[in-house]
Order: C-alpha cells, then sequence, then structure tokens
C-alpha cells in the first residue's frame, strides 16, 4: 500500500508540491521512498538559488543509487530542511512530513496546473500499488515499507531434481 | 535470457528486489540492505549462493595440476580442508579468486564465482590439456548439479545443527556440523542425500557455506529459515552481501580484481606461496614481491559526512601539491559505521594507513583516511 496525500500535487519523477499561498514545498513520495528504501544522504540545493521547472536540484542516495530530484516549479529556494541532511532515514519514515526537502517561492504558480492530481499520480504508479489509500489530511501514515518479509510456507516440488550422490564425494 | 537458481520461486514469494548479476537474476534485497546487514552482524542472515560455479578436478595429478594453476600451495590441504586461492594468467593477472577443497586424497572441489565460471572452466580445461600428466587429471564443470546457500551470522551456529544432524559421513570427520573448525569441510546425509557443509563466508561473521542438489538446497533454505526463525533470522540478497564484505575489505572480481590486477597489487600476497615450485604468473609475481608494484589496493574511509563513494570516484592525494592519483574500485554507505567506506587503487607511497586522502564525489572531494583492514573492526 503507499500512501498519495489527497491534498498535494505530484510530478511524474515522483517529487510531491504541497502550495501555501505563494510558497511550494517539496519532497519525494511515499512511492518514492520506498522504492530506493535506504536513505543515506540528500544533498539540498542552496538557500537563494533560482531554479527551473524540471530541472535537477537536489540528490536522494540510497546504498546502491543515487537519484536526482527535479523541481517541480520554478522560483527561489528559501529554506531547506536540515533536519533530512543530518538524518536521512526521515526520508523514508516520514516523506510527506519531517522528510521535505525544500521551500520555493514560486515565481510561475501556472505551472501547477500541469503538476497530476493525486489520482492520476496513483494510476502512474499502479493501481494496485496504491490500493485507494488516498489519506483526507497532508499527513498520512508513516512511509515504512510495507512489504515485509513474510515466513515461507512448504515449498512446492519442483522438476529441477539433480543430487550429489556419495560416489560423486568419494570417501577418504 | 538470464539465468535462475532452484530458489528463484522463493525469492520472488519473498518479495526479493530482482536485479541482473553475472548473468542470473538475483535478489539484491528483500526488505532493506541495512536491516539485511544488521542481521547477519547481530543473529543471522541466509542468501542463495547457487549461482556460483563448482569445479570438480580429480586423479593422481590433481594436486601438482592445481599448484600449478592456483597461487596458493594445495599441498596444505588435508582431506576435509580448503584454502582461499587465485588462478592467475601468465602476466600474473587475476583470473579469479575462489576457494579450493580437498574433498579426499585426489578428489578437490573449486568454488568459483558465478560471473566467471565459463572463463574460469574455459582456462582450466585449456591448461588441463596442455599439462603432462594429463592422462591422470579429471575435470569437470559441475555447476549446473549444484544449488548452495551461505549461512552467516554469530547465531547461525544456534539452529544449524537442528537443520544438518549427525556426524559427517565423508572429507572432514566431525560430530556435528558445529565442530567443523574455519575452512574445514565436510559432507553430510540429508534427507536421503549429501550435502557438503564448510565453515567459511563472505561476510566476516561465523558461518556455514552448504552445497548440494536442488531439492536437498529449497529445503535446507525453507528449514533454516524456520529453524531460525527465534532467533532473528533473515533472508539476505546481494546488497547485504556487498556491504557486509565491503567492511571486511574483502575483494569482488571486477572491482579489486581482474585480468590486469595482480593478487601482490590486491594486498592478497599471504595467499601466494612462493616455495611450492612454479605456478602460471609466478615470474612476474615474484619480481612484484620483490621490487614492488606500481599499484595498490588500500581500503579508506570517509573522516567527513558525505555522499557515498562509489566505484570509479577519483582519489585525491591532499596538501599543497594535491592531485587525482587513483580511483575508487568498491564504495558504499557502511551500515555498522554510518559512514562511507571503500577501496582503490592507489600509487604505494600513499598507501600507508593513516594517510589523509580526498574522494572527488560529484565533483567535490571529501576527506577521506586509509586504513587498515578490515574496514570495520567487530568491538571484541
Amino acid at each position: 500500500m503507499t500512501n498519495v496525500p489527497a491534498d498535494l500535487k505530484y510530478a511524474k519523477s515522483h517529487e510531491w508540491v504541497r502550495v501555501a499561498g505563494s510558497t511550494a514545498t517539496i519532497g519525494i513520495t511515499d512511492h518514492a521512498q520506498h522504492e530506493l528504501t535506504d536513505v543515506v544522504f540528500v544533498e539540498l540545493p542552496a538557500v537563494g538559488r533560482q531554479v527551473k521547472a524540471g530541472e535537477a536540484c537536489a540528490v536522494v542516495e540510497s546504498v546502491k543509487t543515487a537519484s536526482d530530484i527535479y523541481s517541480p516549479v520554478s522560483g527561489e529556494v528559501i529554506e531547506v530542511n536540515k533536519a533530512v541532511v543530518d538524518n536521512p532515514a526521515l526520508v523514508n519514515t516520514e516523506p510527506y512530513g519531517n522528510g521535505w526537502f525544500y521551500k520555493i517561492k514560486l515565481s510561475n504558480p501556472a505551472e501547477l496546473g500541469s503538476l497530476q492530481s493525486p489520482e492520476s499520480y496513483t494510476a502512474q504508479i499502479g493501481a494496485r500499488r496504491a490500493e485507494a489509500l488516498i489519506a483526507t489530511s497532508g499527513e498520512g501514515p508513516s512511509g515504512i515499507p510495507t512489504d515485509q518479509f513474510k515466513w515461507p510456507s512448504a515449498s512446492a516440488p519442483t522438476s529441477r531434481q539433480s543430487e550429489i550422490t556419495r560416489s560423486n564425494v568419494s570417501a577418504a | 535470457m538470464l539465468k535462475h537458481t532452484a530458489l528463484f520461486e522463493v525469492h520472488q514469494k519473498l518479495g526479493g528486489k530482482l536485479v541482473e548479476f553475472g548473468g542470473w537474476e538475483m535478489p539484491v534485497q528483500y526488505t532493506s540492505i541495512m536491516d539485511e546487514h544488521q542481521a547477519v552482524r547481530t543473529a543471522a542472515g541466509i542468501f542463495d549462493i547457487s549461482h556460483m560455479g563448482e569445479i570438480t578436478v580429480s586423479g593422481a595429478a590433481a594436486e601438482p595440476f592445481l599448484n600449478h594453476v592456483l597461487t596458493n600451495d594445495i599441498r596444505k590441504l588435508v582431506p576435509g580442508e580448503g584454502q582461499y586461492t587465485l588462478l592467475c594468467n601468465e602476466r600474473g593477472g587475476a583470473m579469479d579468486d575462489l576457494y579450493a577443497y580437498c574433498l579426499s586424497a585426489q578428489v578437490y572441489l573449486l568454488v568459483v564465482n558465478a560471473s566467471r565460471t565459463p572463463a574460469d572452466v574455459a582456462w582450466l580445461q585449456r591448461r588441463a590439456s596442455e599439462f603432462p600428466q594429463r592422462a591422470d587429471l579429471q575435470l569437470t564443470d559441475a555447476s549446473h548439479n549444484y544449488s548452495a546457500v551461505a549461512l552467516q551470522g554469530p547465531r547461525a551456529k544456534e539452529f544449524v545443527g537442528n537443520v544438518v544432524a549427525g556426524a559427517s559421513n565423508c572429507a572432514g570427520r566431525v560430530a556435528r556440523v558445529t565442530d567443523l573448525k574455519k575452512n574445514q569441510i565436510g559432507g553430510f546425509a540429508f534427507q536421503g542425500t549429501n550435502v557438503l557443509v564448510s565453515r567459511t563466508g563472505y561476510t566476516g561473521e561465523d558461518g556455514f557455506e552448504i552445497v548440494g542438489g536442488d531439492a536437498a538446497i529449497q529445503k535446507i533454505w525453507d528449514a533454516l529459515l524456520t529453524a531460525g526463525q527465534s532467533r532473528g533470522i533473515k533472508p539476505c540478497g546481494l546488497g547485504a552481501r556487498d556491504t557486509l564484505r565491503t567492511e571486511m575489505g574483502y575483494p569482488l572480481y571486477g572491482h579489486e580484481l581482474d585480468e590486469n590486477t595482480t593478487p601482490i597489487e590486491a594486498g592478497l600476497g599471504f595467499f601466494v606461496s612462493f616455495d611450492k615450485g612454479d605456478f602460471i604468473g609466478c615470474t612476474v609475481l615474484a619480481e612484484q614481491k620483490n621490487k614492488g608494484v606500481a599499484k595498490k589496493c588500500i581500503a579508506f574511509k570517509m573522516t567527513e559526512k558525505s555522499a557515498p563513494p562509489r566505484p570509479q570516484y577519483p582519489i585525491w592525494s591532499t596538501g599543497a601539491n594535491a592531485k587525482a592519483i587513483g580511483q575508487v574500485v568498491s564504495g558504499t554507505q557502511s551500515p555498522s559505521l554510518g559512514i562511507g567506506i571503500g577501496m582503490g587503487y592507489v600509487p604505494p607511497e600513499f598507501a600507508k594507513p593513516g594517510a589523509a586522502i580526498e574522494i572527488e564525489i560529484r565533483g567535490k572531494r571529501a576527506a577521506a583516511v586509509v586504513v587498515s583492514k578490515p574496514i570495520y573492526k567487530k568491538p571484541v
């Protein structure tokens, strides 16, 4: 089950946008953090930087991969989230809350119109993953992956039967 | 068309994230690399290593042949013992790193890297065909006969004997599987068939590697997960396998070792024997041992918070004449240390533990220090 809050807008590249007047907060979605798993490092843009929609402006790294974050909207970076630099795991545990990346003063609010709605983003990431969990509040359930390891049931018989016989491994 | 091990459906059922590795489709992780890594360091983890290759070498000429093609001295092994060793070309470059086990007089088992199995088999068959005593030598690529799992972690010994029970019946003779000493190998009966268990691993923790037929290994995988449940066992993928071995400073072929890198350059001279007579590559290796090398493998740890170091990132010297001196070959965020770690190659004058270096990470240089191996040292 992946969380797709109803009050946010979404980019195809898995960033979310929370609009408050002329400023927007940006982070990555529950789906994105679930794909990355353990985030170990976040590199944020400098305060004061001018970014254009679609421009790579941050990097999030897991053990195995480094992923660019593309700003969904244009404007000036007015605040960055130090908490996520000090504790990158927040991206996994609170992707829509304390795992936010940066705040931007919108230079072209009309861009918001070309972002995806929760429904459209949900469809993009696959209906079976989202399972109609669209929270009504901004801070949904925590983003801890729910695909937990399950204890195996009895294994099915297999047609690949080959054996080490005693003769292959001769007794001393 | 990627190859699948006999445990492939199990990986799918457990929700493993599947990736390509050496021509095989294998799980890189099931839950998270961090969790799986910590499970091995504190409790137990189980890895599917069925993709690795198994080559049997037997006959009266097996011992001299193996001493001719491998760097370590195979004569050190009595039945039931194994050793880490390398297969080198004429230039001393590593063809593979592997374990060689003496199962009985004149019967040896080589366990080789998955990505190198076809190259190793081809190389060994060519060398065997040229070997003077080739009439007394049999070489078989037995990889398709065998599956294998690695059970690793401090609690593995608490329950492995519940699954592989009883005394060994061939190779190393022990009353129970937990009596196997490090590097020892024994054959054990398991549900009407036989499996080989060695006290070996690639993680730095105590553990057991089990080789057997597909059906036996499938049952052993399930049985170990069940038996270890109360001790905190987790299935672990290649991601955790990589972070665990990097913390120990163990080489991974294709990174610390390749056909243009020798065991001496890689810091593995301990596994090269110069008093057993000639072997392929010995001239170059002896010269390197006596005269020195142009590049040396170092282990390093970041000394400031940074993005993880990764293969191919440049290594820099520090100070007034700072310059690029080498490259990272393995790098990751260490789950145990919480900081970036890795290995790389630099000229020998920069290879001293304690030397300050810098790793260039996406255009910015971050401070690091050369350390001795293992990079992660277990608290006593």
